[in-house]
């Protein structure tokens, strides 16, 4: 039985790629990455309407702690391949953050962070962070527990001799 | 917008007012005053962190030493206002509950 071909085709679900940029590893120029996260993400509701349907548009409710926690998760990420993996050598490599929207699953768009290096391997989704004891609170290690507890999904994998980090975040 | 780090006093009690982002650069400077007061045999402390728009890890840990070395000198270190969205890191990482944190300056005072 052949489908219904007069109703309009089903919308391709969106890939929004929107910013894709390098940078040489250093503390300094993650400042550049911040402003870019702010930027894009003051730019996002009025991207969200105009390329969803209005019945699907989401946008999140406390949308100032998004774009923290955006901003903090890329700053802690990257200031640890900068410490760890490039040893904090000057021109050791490069850094680069692409975003994009993804509405491939129904009603539950996400902010895909994609950060891209050519350090030695480390897979921080391996990492085992206690939650820290309020009673004795630990002076270090907060940034892949927050990296962790701040993203919904954390995917890490290596290919051709580059690490690619993974982070998602629902808008909701 | 880098930290900034202003000191004044109230009733006898070193006050701090910062502003800007609390991350690796203006954190060891912190580190270091903080350090000062404390040696001056000054471990009671209120920071007012409603000009501080951004904390990182970085800007936790610091918080956390400062915490221990005023508890080292039996003393206090209270935290005022902070911001809603920075105000989540220490929900999430339980800091909440291991510092004195205050709405504004004089309910910091009274207690």
């Amino acid at each position: 039985m052949q489908e219904d071909n007069y109703s309009a085709p089903a919308q391709d679900k969106l890939t929004l790629a929107l910013v894709d940029v390098s940078i040489p590893a250093s503390y300094e120029n993650l400042t550049i990455f911040g402003t870019i996260i702010r930027e894009y993400c003051a730019a996002l509701p009025q991207l969200l309407q105009e390329a969803l349907p209005a019945s699907e548009t989401a946008i999140p409710t406390n949308y100032s702690h998004l774009v923290y926690c955006v901003e903090l998760v890329v700053q802690e990420a990257a200031s640890n391949i900068i410490r760890h993996g490039y040893r904090e050598e000057a021109g050791a490599g490069e850094l680069r953050l692409q975003l994009s929207l993804d509405a491939s699953e129904a009603n539950l768009h996400a902010l895909v962070i994609l950060l891209e290096d050519s350090a030695p391997a480390f897979n921080p989704t391996l990492a085992r962070i206690e939650p820290p004891n309020p009673l004795d609170p630990r002076e270090s290690g907060y940034g892949l527990y927050l990296i962790q507890k701040l993203t919904d999904k954390l995917e890490y994998w290596r290919e051709a001799g580059k690490n690619y980090l993974k982070m998602v975040k629902y808008l909701k | 917008m880098e930290l900034e780090y202003k000191l004044a006093e109230r009733a006898g009690t070193p006050l701090i007012y910062l502003s800007g982002r609390f991350d690796s650069e203006g954190a060891e400077y912190f580190k270091e005053q903080i350090a000062s007061l404390v040696n001056a045999q000054r471990p009671n402390l209120v920071v007012n962190m409603s000009q501080v728009e951004f904390v990182d890890s970085l800007g936790l840990a610091v918080l956390v030493s400062a915490l221990k070395l005023c508890r080292r000198y039996k003393g206090v270190m209270k935290l005022v206002g902070i911001q809603s969205a920075p105000r989540m890191l220490f929900e999430v990482t339980h800091l909440n509950k291991a510092f004195q944190i205050y709405d504004d300056e004089d309910s910091a005072f009274a207690s």
